[in-house]
């Protein structure tokens, strides 16, 4: 695995610090973002400790990152997948009966193309190598200072199949007590904190496409990742923070492609860790209280126009 | 879209479209960052034009530093030195009025050492015959110190000359004439001449007897060479040996040093490749780009500010104004006052990280290129005021919520402003850069740190506190949600609950 950014960290050995982020790329937007975020750390000189990781369909730019967790199934998987998607997880055997066609052994090992289900799939299929992946980041990053809580800042993109989808998987094996205790086996439970996203709303995405077909599968991918991650809050499973970042303002910033996006998104990432401190101090009194207690009380909400017999409620469902 | 699409799309659907937002978290943030980029990467450019020049200064000065150095360690030269050391030692010296009892005397002292009772005796030959050849190596190697000093690169290739030479050398054979033999028998003769004496003319008594003391004189002369060589022919081969491991030790220190030199230049390179990178990055992204001068105004600044005329001049002026620097860094990281104020450039060199001599060489730089366009003199030109509106605004949030995000709604967002500025590095800059703080402040920036790395300012400003149910981009999305419902599996298995192997939820699709 790539060590290339750890060499430069271990001078953070010297600093003390509270906090150690681990930033995860997941998928190629995210890998883009947080390499924008390394390259940020770099030229700063390492102000506070940082260990990378990449998760990805597609194994492309995999040793610009401290460790990469290569989640793109080979043909061998995908034959074992078919002859017996029994023993998988869900995903694997709906795409094994239902889409098999999204198994086209050209495509393997190229990203997810905007195919959720495809991500869901390799997570399943590699389960055990993420957990111990996600295992031996935590490890490498405790080697590198001395702190004592991990934050996992997760970088990714909700338009494409697979930074959409791990934003979600990755959340749900950080906070699901069976993942969560082979993550941090050997350690203090609560060393490793709720995970931070920052995501990059891929508007820029949709508008590089030239079909309408694919802008709008990307457009709704951000919206079903949206429902998902609403309903993994309802179950208390959500992120610490989650960070948006659209495609421009008003005022004259607009990320008219995916590369500015990503780039800008690990910039934003990376000063937020930099200054992680000062935000919580004033987050503390407001966000963090405001994000338990509040929720909104506005009457234009589809309950009330449909009746509360339609709202499909609450039904435990994760991981069946 | 603009704007009034987007009300459209709202007026078109009277409820937000998602279900259950009463239950969703207000732990979604907006963030966005805006800072300033140089126009250029000249100052980077500098830096790594010049750094290596400095640090290897006089690189193609290379003093004389072959094997004529060597002349100092010349055998038949460093032999006559010795002989003559030896010499003057009172025990061993001779009276200018020889008498048959000072050659009587003289061989009962060479016959005393011989037999080791005179053990002070050969211990202050033993002493000046080292000292002879120590010396003589002393030079050689202070010579080399000097001219390896000034031409570090080189270094190499005149130590494999001069460990050549070394080689070359012809060792001193050591001849055993019979001299000892030769000079106990004229003692010998001089004995049985005094016996003589009564029986023999006055004259011719007088004549052998200076010829006698005549032979004996250049006989004990030999005695005493023929020990000093002996003792000569190991302090010598010792003296080679010495100055050949100090070759050596010299040889790793000065590859080190190279290495060291490396690191930092291609630190150096670096630092320009990534500032060139950074323009190109950032010159796309959400930045206020600020001019700059070019890489040839900021060299006339430098030497105008450093006051000297040519490249080499200024090569050496920068070179000791950095050895200064470097020796208050040492003292800083605890190598200790005195220790650092004597350490060679080299051994500072050696001795301090990589980034601490680089970023001590680009602040010599940056310090003294501030005639020529300083980072907040560049602001200045901008406009101060221009450049805190434009970061300002440039930094507005991405999402928009048409009026949900208010305390009536039970939504309360928390907005945290940041600044951070790099250091000024004199008072002129110092004066621009309190000025722009002051209208930071008055734009409501009050978070401002001075810890940029690079020469820029950014400001980061997050909206942070809402549920995903309002944002305002929802409602083109669900519309790309429904247009898609046929022909498109948008959702993860098992997360919501009606939606089946990946397809559209129907609670969704309803909206």
């Amino acid at each position: 695995m790539a060590t290339k950014n750890l060499a430069v960290n271990n001078r953070l050995s010297k600093q003390e610090s509270d906090l150690g982020f681990l930033g995860i790329g997941a998928g190629g937007s995210g890998k883009l973002a947080l390499q924008s975020a390394i390259e940020q750390h770099q030229a700063a000189a390492n102000p506070f400790p940082f260990y990378t990781a990449a998760i990805d369909t597609d194994r492309r730019d995999f040793d610009t990152f401290d460790f990469a967790i290569d989640i793109a199934p080979m043909q061998e998987d995908v034959s074992a997948l078919k002859k017996n998607p029994e023993r998988y997880g869900p995903a694997c055997r709906v795409i094994a009966e239902r889409y098999p066609e999204l198994l086209n052994s050209e495509t393997l090992g190229q990203g997810a193309r905007t195919h959720r289900i495809i991500t869901q799939a390799a997570f399943e299929l590699f389960d055990k190598r993420i957990i111990e992946g996600l295992q031996k980041t935590i490890h490498s990053l405790l080697e590198i200072g001395q702190f004592r809580r991990i934050m996992p800042v997760i970088l990714a993109s909700l338009g494409g199949g697979t930074g959409s989808a791990a934003v979600i998987l990755l959340q749900y094996f950080f906070m699901e007590s069976t993942r969560k205790s082979q993550i941090v086996l050997g350690l203090e439970p609560e060393i490793v904190l709720r995970p931070t996203a920052f995501v990059v709303d891929a508007y820029a995405h949709a508008l590089q496409q030239r079909d309408n077909t694919t802008r709008d599968r990307i457009l709704a991918n951000i919206y079903a990742s949206r429902t998902e991650l609403a309903e993994l809050e309802k179950r208390g499973m959500g992120h610490q923070y989650f960070f948006h970042l659209g495609l421009g303002n008003t005022a004259g910033a607009i990320f008219s492609t995916i590369e500015q996006v990503c780039k800008a998104n690990g910039l934003v990432a990376w000063e937020w860790m930099a200054n992680y401190p000062l935000f919580k101090s004033y987050a503390v009194n407001n966000l963090d209280f405001n994000k338990e207690t509040g929720r909104y009380d506005g009457d234009d909400v589809p309950e009330n126009h449909f009746g509360p017999e339609e709202f499909p409620g609450d039904a435990e469902c994760i991981d069946k | 879209m603009n704007n009034n699409e987007k009300n459209n799309i709202n007026d078109f659907c009277p409820y937000l479209l998602m279900w259950g937002i009463r239950q969703q978290r207000c732990n979604h943030c907006n963030a966005m960052v805006a800072s300033t980029t140089m126009s250029s990467a000249s100052a980077e450019a500098v830096s790594d034009t010049i750094f290596p020049k400095v640090v290897e200064m006089d690189a193609d000065k290379m003093v004389q530093c072959d094997r004529r150095m060597l002349g100092d360690l010349e055998s038949a030269s460093l032999l006559a030195q010795s002989r003559n050391a030896v010499r003057a030692i009172s025990d061993f010296s001779l009276p200018s009025d020889l008498t048959p009892e000072v050659v009587m005397q003289k061989s009962k002292l060479v016959n005393a050492i011989n037999t080791g009772q005179k053990p002070q005796l050969v211990e202050e030959l033993v002493r000046s015959v080292s000292s002879v050849c120590h010396e003589a190596g002393q030079r050689v190697c202070e010579q080399f110190d000097l001219a390896g000093s000034k031409a570090p690169s080189k270094v190499d290739e005149a130590i494999n000359d001069l460990v050549d030479g070394l080689d070359g050398m012809d060792h001193v054979k050591s001849k055993d004439s019979g001299a000892l033999t030769c000079f106990e028998k004229r003692t010998d003769q001089l004995k049985s001449l005094s016996r003589l004496k009564n029986e023999m003319k006055d004259t011719t008594f007088r004549r052998l007897k200076n010829q006698l003391l005549q032979k004996a004189q250049n006989e004990y002369l030999d005695v005493l060479n023929q020990l000093t060589d002996s003792y000569f022919q190991q302090f010598w081969k010792k003296e080679c040996d010495m100055v050949r491991d100090r070759f050596e030790k010299y040889r790793q220190n000065s590859r080190a040093f190279a290495s060291k030199v490396r690191q930092c230049s291609d630190q150096c390179s670096r630092n320009y490749q990534t500032a060139k990178e950074r323009l190109t990055i950032l010159k796309s992204g959400n930045q206020v780009i600020l001019s700059e001068a070019s890489k040839d105004e900021f060299m006339a600044a430098l030497r105008a500010n450093r006051k000297v005329s040519g490249q080499a001049e200024l090569i050496e002026d920068l070179r000791g104004e950095l050895e200064q620097r470097l020796r208050q860094l040492a003292e800083k990281r605890g190598m200790g006052r005195r220790n650092a104020q004597r350490m060679s450039f080299r051994a500072l060199v050696l001795g301090l990280p990589v980034n601490d001599i680089v970023d001590a060489f680009t602040d010599l730089i940056l310090e003294n290129i501030s005639d020529a366009c300083s980072f907040y003199e560049s602001c200045q030109a901008y406009g101060l005021e221009r450049l805190v509106t434009e970061l300002s605004q440039r930094s507005h949030i991405t999402s928009w919520f048409n009026g949900r995000d208010n305390p009536r709604f039970g939504i309360t967002p928390f907005e945290f402003y940041m600044v951070r500025m790099p250091k000024a590095t004199n008072p002129k800059e110092i004066q621009i850069k309190e000025l722009l703080e002051s209208f930071f402040r008055k734009a409501g920036f009050h978070n401002i740190l001075n810890n940029s790395q690079a020469r820029s300012i950014s400001v980061l400003r997050i909206y942070a506190g809402w549920p995903i149910g309002i944002e305002g981009g929802n409602t083109v999305l669900h519309k790309a949600y429904k247009d898609t419902a046929l022909n498109h599996l948008p959702h993860l298995i098992g997360i919501l609950p009606d939606t089946d192997a990946g397809k559209h939820s129907p609670a969704l699709l309803k909206l």
